[in-house]
């Protein structure tokens, strides 16, 4: 390994039965210059301390289990060239999440979140599965595709400043998957997902930080579905005085 | 003392299988409930990789049943079971018609019909697709749409080490949680198992971490025979070194594969693909692509010698539109933008066509456990998968097994719990014992290396008895050193040290019946190419190879194929 | 490491079943990287209020008479004043170059009515110019160009 150098990694650890708050351990390793971060992670718990517990899957950036604060920012530790980065690099949990252990933090309050916005088709009339598929052209297609393509990394969580003020809020990857169903042509349940909106915690609560959208790995800019969103809702508030309740299944 | 928890059905695994299987359980009947345990969040499953399409007869094209199931049986090397393949047709236009149901964003002609592409070895293009990223979509579009249902209560980041078995069937599972280090027993009167394939039994490979056989291990060590473990499809185009997924619909779309005289040596060179050139199967463009390296027209690189995939003459807005994921993983992953320049691939390994062994309906021979997905061999795939028929399988068999478990549960006992819940204790006190047992002399990554080499040497491409022989030797050898591991973390809340330990052990043992399986067939079939045997041998080996557990090593039994309609024949393209 | 953040951000409704380390803020959080910008458009709001006030105080002056309204104009003209104004010009500047050309464009909704949504890079050069526009007629309205 001569074309190697050495990288010291400053990472946050916490064990919640010996640590009262996190703290960092530093470790010096030899790296190639085509790693990732996560490459790093894995030869430190592979070859030097095996106690280092961190979320990982796809090394792809598509199954969205790796992200981590890197220097101060949200990445996904799979698509972070080590080449980024100069002699220190430090690692710790994503910001705006509470901590279970070392670089792994507390998802459940994210699946909450998830839910509440109802992310599946909504109609009030289904078809079987024999009559065939409901048709949608291309352009239909494109209205939402983009909000689709959320891997559920967090990384907007943890840049977002309402999301760690206040808790309540949706957030921008919950918020967009609301969005993108709100937008497809074969869903009907805008009233319903825009009443979730219009809550407590909804979309009224971003305050145009943008920091959701300037993290994404995956373009989904979040800041647009929220701000649509915004529009839309209040169209469908006030819709709702003129025309009779959603209809749905 | 464990907690014990009781369901309807246990599902194993929260992938496309996994979910399809626990919706269609709670769509059958009202009342249950449905447990659904994923060692990850299900939207980790290794099925979000998934990139090229799912098939399906398009109804009302000029496509048939008939088609899709010749090409897929032509596809297995005719060793496919073909009551399972014409089930898995008629199914399979339904499944892909009820995800669109459910929201998922299958890309469209203008008319607003369901678009399809060209894929390897289908003579019809059906392959439904969603740009590039189809598993990503389907198992989103699955995993939001389980949500709307509570009666499937999921235990995710819980980590399945044993199956119970009371009174002869399987009554539940026992699950190492991972946030408490507990272990939790989980009751259900059936169990499904979909926990995916075995790829990082190899070095080189599309397959995510998560994917180390643990269903397969499971079934294998309660006495379940494991099927056709020697067919290990290699994908002909991944990148070197991350072994990361290049989609075979870069090829659909019109890529060339060249080697490093720039020809396109598929086309120049018969390599049995005819005019399928670039399409043909996945088994027979992964040993093309050997030759030529062996020949000397490869290209060297850090991480071997590789080839190259050309989307160059497609142009960027066709990319951009047909294949924007390649062109982000070529420039992230490869460094290479293949607008402007061709992708360095190689094969690597992608899936495993055998499995836990399976009839039509999803029931193992042992009472009670199921199996579904990749981790099953129902036999659909045969000795080669073609491309984009596993995520169909995945749905069909999924929707199957879940259907059929519930009518066995419905008849079934509960079990004795006091019997299941000290199985679940000792289960809980092995774990305990092996948690940061810092006295051995073995390091997991180390084991893991040296098991993943011999795979490589043994179980590669190209076989050759010799290498087959040493790898078994070396996997036992190997086995007896994992007694051996040290571990650091002695701590319970998430601990990922003993969960790559456990997972090492499943890796293992399913790497051994690998080894073996190949070793006793003496014939080159499908994607198992022995250069001691070079040809089929349909008088003696046409029949699905059985490994069952024994201290000793896996004992080979063989099963017969079900063969309807199409008889073996030479298999060209 | 970052400030800490509220203690229940991103917590699950029940206790996790086991004791967490609390949420931290972004580490560049409030005042480095981008969020200094998110900060110092949120503080323009002061801007917004006062010169709400202000306004106010015209329109009052103007309702009272022309005497009331030349004393107005006489107080407009104290250093402390003018500072003020030039201040709160920077501040709307930045806030409307924020606003406007960072998030209208994105937050229009892909239909509006039964038309499409343009596509994005018109907005900037028509809100640019819509600007300018408004600036140049009030500009001629204040200077005394339309009697």
């Amino acid at each position: 390994m001569s074309d190697l150098r050495k990288k010291t990694f400053v990472i946050t650890r916490f064990d919640p039965d010996k640590d009262e708050v996190p703290k960092t351990q530093t470790y010096q390793i030899p790296v190639r210059p085509d790693w990732k971060v996560l490459d790093a992670l894995n030869f430190i718990k592979d070859e030097v301390d095996g106690t280092l517990s961190h979320r990982w899957s796809c090394r792809m950036a598509v199954c969205g289990s790796c992200g981590m604060t890197v220097n101060g920012e949200p990445k996904l530790t799979c698509k972070t060239a080590l080449s980024d980065y100069g002699d220190t690099v430090a690692v710790g949990p994503l910001s705006n999440f509470p901590v279970i252990r070392d670089l792994v933090v507390e998802l459940e309050g994210f699946m909450e979140k998830f839910k509440a916005v109802k992310p599946w088709i909504l109609r009030a009339k289904e078809k079987a599965p024999e009559e065939g598929v409901y048709r949608q052209s291309p352009e239909q297609l494109e209205a939402f595709k983009q909000f689709s393509m959320c891997i559920n990394c967090m990384l907007c969580y943890a840049a977002c400043p309402v999301v760690g003020n206040e808790p309540d809020y949706l957030g921008p990857a919950a918020i967009a998957l609301g969005h993108r169903y709100n937008l497809d042509s074969r869903d009907e349940g805008d009233a319903e997902r825009n009443q979730v909106f219009r809550e407590e915690g909804g979309v009224y609560s971003c305050s145009y930080a943008n920091e959701c959208s300037e993290v994404c790995p995956k373009n989904v800019d979040p800041a647009a579905a929220i701000n649509q969103a915004k529009f839309l809702a209040v169209v469908d508030w006030a819709k709702s005085f003129v025309s009779s309740p959603p209809r749905r299944k | 003392m464990v907690e014990v928890v009781r369901h309807d059905i246990v599902i194993v695994g929260g992938g496309g299988a996994g979910i399809r299987a626990a919706i269609a359980a709670v769509e059958a009947d009202p009342k249950v409930t449905v447990a659904l345990v994923s060692k990850v969040y299900p939207m980790r499953s290794h099925t979000v990789s998934a990139e090229g399409g799912a098939a399906a007869v398009v109804p009302g094209s000029d496509d048939s049943l008939d088609k899709h199931a010749y090409d897929t049986i032509k596809g297995s090397d005719f060793l496919a079971d073909q009551n399972v393949v014409d089930y898995f047709v008629e199914q399979a236009p339904l499944e892909l018609t009820r995800l669109e149901h459910w929201g998922c964003p299958w890309s469209r002609n203008e008319d607003g019909s369901v678009a399809t592409r060209p894929f390897g070895g289908m003579q019809i293009p059906r392959t439904w697709y969603a740009a590039d990223k189809v598993g990503f979509h389907m198992l989103h579009t699955l995993f939001q749409h389980c949500m709307r249902f509570d009666r499937i209560v999921r235990y995710d980041e819980h980590f399945v080490t044993k199956l119970l078995v009371d009174g002869g069937a399987v009554k539940g599972v026992a699950a190492l949680d991972m946030r408490e280090g507990t272990t939790r027993v989980v009751l259900g009167r059936a169990v499904i198992l979909a926990t995916g394939g075995a790829g990082k039994c190899f070095p080189f490979t599309t397959n995510g971490t998560i994917k180390t056989g643990d269903g397969m291990a499971l079934a294998y060590r309660a006495g379940v025979g494991l099927k056709d473990m020697e067919f290990v499809q290699y994908h002909p185009t991944g990148l070197p070194g991350t072994g990361i997924l290049i989609t075979e619909a870069s090829r659909g779309e019109g890529g060339y594969v060249i080697n490093s005289e720039g020809e396109r040596f598929l086309v120049t060179r018969d390599y049995g693909v005819g005019q399928k050139a670039e399409l043909g199967p996945r088994d027979m463009i992964s040993r093309a692509i050997m030759q030529e390296i062996s020949a000397g027209r490869g290209i060297k690189g850090p991480y071997g010698e590789y080839v190259q995939l050309d989307l160059r003459h497609l142009g960027e807005a066709k990319i951009m539109k047909r294949l924007p994921f390649v062109r982000e993983l070529s420039m992230t992953y490869a460094g290479v933008d293949p607008v402007h320049q061709p992708i360095p691939i190689r094969p690597v390994v992608h899936y495993m066509m055998g499995g836990v062994d399976t009839d039509v309906t999803g029931a193992t021979d042992l009472p009670g456990l199921y199996a579904a997905g990749e981790c099953a061999s129902v036999s659909l795939n045969g000795a080669n998968r073609l491309g984009s028929n596993s995520l169909t399988e995945c749905l069909v068999f999924g929707a199957r097994a879940a259907v059929e478990a519930l009518k066995y549960a419905r008849g079934a006992s509960d079990g004795n719990e006091g019997a299941l819940r000290r199985q679940g204790d000792e289960e809980m006190g092995r774990i305990d014992a092996l948690r940061g047992r810092k006295k051995g002399g073995e390091k997991i990554a180390q084991v893991r290396r040296e098991m993943n080499l011999a795979m490589e040497r043994g179980c590669g491409v190209y076989r050759e008895q010799a290498t087959m022989q040493q790898t078994g030797v070396e996997l036992a050898q190997l086995k007896g050193r994992y007694a051996d591991l040290a571990l650091e973390d002695t701590s319970k809340v998430f601990n990922t040290e003993i969960l790559t330990a456990l997972e090492l052990g499943n890796m293992l043992d399913v790497a051994e019946t690998i080894a073996v399986t190949a070793m006793a067939r003496q014939e080159s079939r499908g994607a198992h190419a022995c250069s001691d045997y070079p040809k089929r041998n349909d008088q003696k080996f046409l029949y699905h190879s059985v490994a069952f557990f024994t201290p000793a090593g896996p004992r080979l039994e063989k099963k017969p194929v079900t063969i309807t309609r199409f008889q073996p024949e030479e298999r060209k393209y | 490491m970052g400030r800490p953040a509220d203690p229940l951000a991103m917590s699950p409704s029940r206790p996790g079943r086991t004791r967490t380390a609390p949420p931290v803020m972004p580490a560049e959080f409030p005042a480095q990287g981008r969020y200094r910008s998110y900060m110092l458009f949120g503080a323009c709001c002061v801007f917004f209020l006062l010169s709400s006030l202000l306004v106010l105080r015209v329109v009052d002056a103007l309702a009272t008479g022309p005497d009331a309204w030349d004393e107005l104009l006489r107080q407009f003209r104290h250093p402390l004043y003018l500072a003020y104004n030039v201040a709160a010009l920077a501040g709307f500047v930045f806030t409307a170059r924020r606003f406007l050309f960072q998030l209208f464009a994105k937050s229009q909704p892909p239909r509006i009515g039964p038309f499409p949504r343009p596509p994005l890079a018109v907005f900037p050069p028509v809100l640019g110019a819509a600007w300018l526009a408004a600036t140049a007629l009030l500009f001629c309205i204040l200077w005394g160009a339309f009697p």
